[in-house]
């Protein structure tokens, strides 16, 4: 079961849908508030972004360091991007 | 017993008449932890990352000079498009890992990656569409704050799929039932800036088309 899950076409799968839902707090302003919508946009977004570099660019069996560098400039531009946005 | 090279081949491994398990000794087909590709690209990668994390920055703090402005511009940005050319990157990398299984379990995969390449291309034929239609509605970088990092900075991402269109070339071209260690090496160089350039897109799809 976890094999299949961090199968390419399962990861694949997790990227559609978690763009899908971010498009449809686009789409849809009025079920969510727009400080809420937003920061579920960036949240969405860092997710995807570290389920690339973890299953599509391998660094889940990767180095440590490597991990520790990606990790750390998915959760600083997440962090930074949220409050920035969050202040505007 | 499979063990694997720093490639993540899968190596068979001979015990030499001995039983294949030994006492004590966990059974994994885990890679052992390395560097995917080489630490050059991984250099190439971070500083590119880096530089487009400060540009992320720069969109967040001009965006607190004035939301309405970008709240207005990004209503005029085409979401569909937007989203097509998301699912087609997305898509595409997908390709670009399934080619390099292929090509690691020597099956080949080309085929994978002249996919991936159509899918970038795409890609580009879609955003110069987006291009045309913001400049023909009178929409260009002198426009406002929002329109010249709108441009900036995916022109400045359009520049890198550009750059990955071609490693997806080379990766194409090095791709080979009895593909050597080293063309493996720079197969796998090439997927890893081709995911890089997804994951900087995922980002600014976010920010400039559905962040309010």
């Amino acid at each position: 079961m976890t094999a299949k899950l961090h199968s390419p076409v399962a990861t694949w799968l997790i990227l559609v849908v978690a763009t899908l839902l971010s498009y449809v707090a686009w789409i849809d302003p009025e079920r969510l508030s727009p400080a809420v919508a937003g920061s579920a946009v960036i949240l969405i977004a860092m997710a995807k972004a570290w389920l690339i570099g973890m299953r599509f660019m391998e660094l889940e069996s990767a180095v440590l360091p490597l991990r520790i560098a990606y990790n750390l400039w998915v959760v600083v531009v997440g962090a930074v991007l949220l409050a920035m946005f969050a202040v505007a | 017993m499979l063990d694997y090279d720093i490639y993540g081949i899968a190596q068979a491994i001979d015990n030499g008449g001995r039983p294949e398990v030994q006492p004590h000794q966990p059974v994994t087909n885990t890679p052992a932890p390395h560097i995917p590709g080489e630490p050059g690209v991984w250099i190439l990668v971070m500083g590119d990352m880096f530089v487009f994390a400060l540009l992320f920055g720069t969109v967040a703090y001009y965006r607190m000079d004035g939301p309405e402005v970008f709240h207005a511009s990004q209503a005029s940005l085409n979401q569909a498009l937007g989203l097509t050319n998301t699912f087609a990157l997305l898509t595409s990398s997908l390709c670009v890992v399934l080619g390099l299984n292929a090509a690691r379990e020597r099956r080949g995969g080309r085929g994978w990656i002249t996919l991936a390449m159509a899918l970038g291309a795409m890609f580009v034929g879609f955003k110069l569409l987006e291009y045309a239609q913001k400049g023909g509605e009178g929409l260009l970088p002198d426009t406002n704050m929002f329109f010249m990092l709108y441009f900036v900075l995916t022109g400045m991402h359009l520049g890198h799929v550009l750059l990955g269109l071609l490693a997806l070339f080379f990766m194409r071209r090095a791709i080979d039932p009895d593909i050597s260690p080293e063309n493996l090496r720079l197969v796998e160089c090439c997927a890893i800036f081709w995911h890089m350039v997804d994951v900087l897109w995922v980002i600014l799809f976010a920010i400039f088309y559905l962040h309010r």
